[in-house]
């Protein structure tokens, strides 16, 4: 197969825009492919999006900052994650700003929204919630090479609030979508797709 | 499917508005070039797949110019209908570099299909929701399809909107004869030569 990824640079300005990306990490870690976007930018239409082709779940990915900002406390874990996904308390944003049950795309992505802006504040949310946060490690993918850390890296690359909506990419018989799947979902969507690697060598390359 | 902007434009082949789609996920911007001077005849639709080397320089390799031409013609003369020009769907929906790497492998005696497999490539990668969220949004129920393609005429179909195909003929000329050959032969396109 002589599929190939997609430049950093094109990756950066579809996201920049608020585009939707296809982040994959590396076949001996995790092996899938996650959709990725700004959730500062988040609409109902990209969350229904996720919900629909991607099927996975639907989390957002923060930095320790917003995690603090916001009062959100890790997931109590039994550590039998061989990946160590920072899980911290699902919200939702509060009937204030149009939430009745949280769980529609267009409520989730308001939920996003706020978590994104820099005004919100814990009073801002209710616990527990439809969106699951994840809060990347110090240091990004250069600490970890995680999805993670790779959405909060590509916010902060495009200076952008340190929150992306991420969802696993599930094929249509219900196992995670590999290698030769992501290529033809990226291309049926016409979505940039990169790898987590790229970003590595991305940011090793800038500093 | 979000319409960004539009206006006027005369074009040699009629007038026509020129509106602009943009998909929100993957942020891509198709044109449409739409009339509708008479209300009461059945729109004429043509979704056209964009081709440069085609379109632009008028590549002999496919029949994309000839196509794209005679539907604008046609559209303008049924005075109501649309060229729906979907962007980003180079050669096939596989991008210009590899478009053109495979012309590298058909000047070595592969066919379309066989050179995009030899690359890896699947075998059409196009898709046309994009182009059945405009037909709808353009309020579309029944139309007149212009193709020779049977896969348009599937997704006009499974969207549920009601049509007549108007085939167009191909031109052949030495330098596509492989092309439509295998359009005819693997991708089951109904062409009158
Ligand atoms: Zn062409």
């Amino acid at each position: 197969m002589n599929h190939s990824f997609s430049s950093i640079d094109t990756a950066l300005t579809h996201f920049t825009n608020g585009g939707l990306l296809v982040v994959v990490d590396d076949e001996s870690r995790e092996n899938e492919g996650d959709i990725v976007f700004s959730a500062a930018l988040s609409t109902p239409e990209k969350v229904n999006f996720c919900a629909t082709h991607a099927r996975g779940l639907v989390c957002i990915a923060i930095s320790k900052n917003i995690a603090q900002k916001l009062d959100l406390h890790p997931v109590p874990s039994n550590a039998k994650d061989p990946f160590s996904t920072a899980f911290h308390d699902s919200i939702d944003a509060t009937p204030a700003f149009g939430i009745t049950t949280g769980i529609s795309a267009k409520e989730r992505s308001i939920t996003a929204a706020h978590i994104a802006s820099e005004a919100s504040t814990p009073n801002d949310f209710i616990k527990p919630g439809h969106l699951f946060p994840v809060v990347a490690k110090e240091g990004g993918v250069l600490t970890r090479p995680g999805h993670t850390e790779a959405s909060v890296d590509l916010c902060l690359l495009t200076n952008q609030p340190a929150a992306a909506i991420i969802c696993e990419i599930m094929d249509t018989d219900g196992n995670m979508m590999r290698r030769d799947g992501l290529f033809e979902f990226a291309s049926h969507h016409q979505l940039p797709i990169i790898t987590i690697q790229q970003l590595i060598d991305y940011r090793k390359k800038i500093q | 499917m979000e319409l960004i902007s539009e206006a006027q434009l005369p074009t040699k082949f009629g007038n026509f508005t020129i509106k602009v789609f943009k998909n929100p996920i993957s942020l891509v911007e198709h044109y449409v070039l739409q009339t509708n001077e008479v209300g009461d005849v059945t729109p004429m639709v043509r979704i056209h797949s964009e081709c440069a080397t085609g379109d632009i320089f008028g590549s002999l390799r496919c029949d994309c110019q000839d196509q794209l031409h005679e539907s604008l013609s046609l559209i303008a003369n049924n005075k109501n209908g649309a060229v729906i020009y979907l962007k980003n769907q180079e050669g096939r929906g596989i991008g210009i570099s590899n478009k053109i790497k495979a012309y590298h492998l058909q000047e070595q005696g592969l066919n379309t299909y066989e050179a995009n497999e030899e690359l890896g490539l699947p075998l059409d990668a196009r898709t046309y929701d994009d182009a059945i969220s405009i037909l709808k949004i353009l309020g579309y129920r029944s139309i007149t399809l212009i193709t020779n393609n049977p896969a348009k005429e599937e997704a006009v179909k499974a969207a549920g909107i009601t049509f007549t195909t108007h085939h167009i003929s191909a031109s052949v000329n030495a330098h596509n004869k492989a092309y439509i050959d295998a359009k005819i032969n693997i991708g089951q396109h109904h062409i009158t030569l």
